[in-house]
């Protein structure tokens, strides 16, 4: 009976395991059982050694009571065990669906913060392919735009792209944010275009910025040549092969000198900073190295260490590098309407400003 | 619209390679472009910038 009642209880149990009250109340319960089955056994046992004769089995009320009182206590028991059961079951069920129904609101929760953030970036990379498209277009009518005029379109539309990048990664870093594209100078032997460079050749080349957002501090915007092999950055990048740098504490890599930096006084005003390539993939060695053409910087940095969060920076990369990947058609055509082109026939200038 | 040429890029920077033998770039290699002819105009066009800038 006894046995019976526990594994009842043990059934019950099944669902209840994550309920400390209830093992308490199983353990009080079975040691109670226990203690009276074994005073029941105990007293039965001297009573049938002692006077086993005595019993009136020939006595009908006798036996009737005798039965019924175990069959009442076997009842009981099993009942009491049930309704055990069946509370912790109900409890735990109901703690259950809670569960479940708080998850399930934290889940929607953060699918609205999801959707919020998503609509945010959608909204940003939208406008900015947007601007690019626009400014292409500028460039297809201004072909034959006089070259002082001409020589500026790449600025107006590289900064109207800057800054929108510059408003959105401000608004997803919680603090400004400042970005610029940068290109190439003068290659070596003033040549327009360098396969393979070596590190000889690296040494001789610079980077010199075209346009910066206008969240940027005024005193950055005085244009400087900044060597590449002395730029870690850049240097990464082009030299070792890098696909995009990214470094959330500047500080920490230039104390453990992993990185260099040739603007003066860099430290005020970033210690977060990320740069992709602008770039296309154009094939593979004979080694199967990849190859890529490349044409300028898409840069972004931020006053604050960990701005951008270790976590999360390659996901401002990828953003920046989406970007990057418009604009390097806008750069290639740029380079293709600077260079002498006979067969194009001469069109009428359109308006040269914005 | 410019027609791309990238087999003779490619033959120019195998040819490069082996000449050079250059071991460092094994991740990417670059073929870089100028996109301005010469880039002193912006400086100037920086300061008109800078003027917009807070």
């Amino acid at each position: 009976m006894l046995v019976f009642a526990s594994e009842v209880r043990e059934w019950g149990g099944v669902m209840t395991k994550d309920s400390e009250a209830w093992y308490e109340k199983t353990l009080f319960l079975k040691i109670f059982l226990r203690v009276v089955a074994f005073v029941g056994l105990l007293s039965g046992m001297v009573f049938l050694g002692r006077s086993l004769e005595q019993v009136p089995w020939n006595h009908g009320a006798f036996v009737a009571s005798f039965i019924g009182c175990g069959a009442l206590f076997i009842v009981a028991s099993v009942a009491y065990e049930r309704k055990l059961s069946s509370d912790a079951l109900k409890k735990n069920v109901t703690e259950y669906s809670a569960q479940i129904a708080w998850e399930a609101k934290k889940r929607e929760e953060l699918a609205e913060i999801f959707r919020g953030q998503f609509a945010v970036t959608a909204e940003k990379l939208h406008f900015a392919v947007h601007e690019i498209r626009n400014e292409f277009a500028k460039l297809l009518n201004l072909a034959e735009a006089p070259p002082g005029h001409r020589r500026l379109l790449p600025v107006h539309a590289g900064t109207k792209v800057v800054n929108l990048l510059a408003d959105f990664l401000t608004h997803c870093v919680g603090q400004p944010v400042s970005v610029c594209i940068k290109v190439l100078d003068k290659l070596p032997d003033n040549r327009m275009e360098l396969v393979a460079p070596s590190f000889d050749e690296l040494k001789t080349m610079n980077v010199v910025t075209v346009c910066r957002s206008s969240n940027t501090q005024k005193e950055r915007f005085e244009e400087k040549l900044h060597p590449i092999v002395d730029n870690t950055a850049f240097n990464d990048i082009i030299y070792r092969g890098e696909p995009f740098f990214a470094q959330s504490d500047l500080e920490e890599e230039w104390k453990q000198k992993r990185y260099s930096n040739t603007t003066p006084n860099w430290m005020d005003y970033y210690k977060s900073a990320i740069v992709v390539p602008i770039r296309l993939s154009i094939g593979t060695t004979n080694d199967r190295v990849a190859v890529y053409d490349l044409l300028a910087f898409l840069c972004a940095d931020a006053k604050d260490p960990n701005a951008f969060e270790r976590l999360r920076i390659r996901a401002y990369a990828d953003f920046l590098m989406a970007v990057g990947d418009a604009l390097y058609h806008y750069f290639d055509f740029f380079i293709w309407f600077q260079s002498p082109r006979p067969e194009i026939e001469t069109q009428e200038v359109s308006q040269l400003t914005d | 619209m410019p027609k791309k040429n990238y087999a003779a890029v490619m033959a120019e920077i195998n040819k490069k390679i082996e000449r050079t033998g250059r071991k460092e770039a094994d991740k990417a290699i670059y073929r870089v472009r100028a996109v301005f002819s010469d880039t002193s105009f912006l400086n100037e066009a920086s300061k008109s910038e800078a003027q917009k800038a807070k």
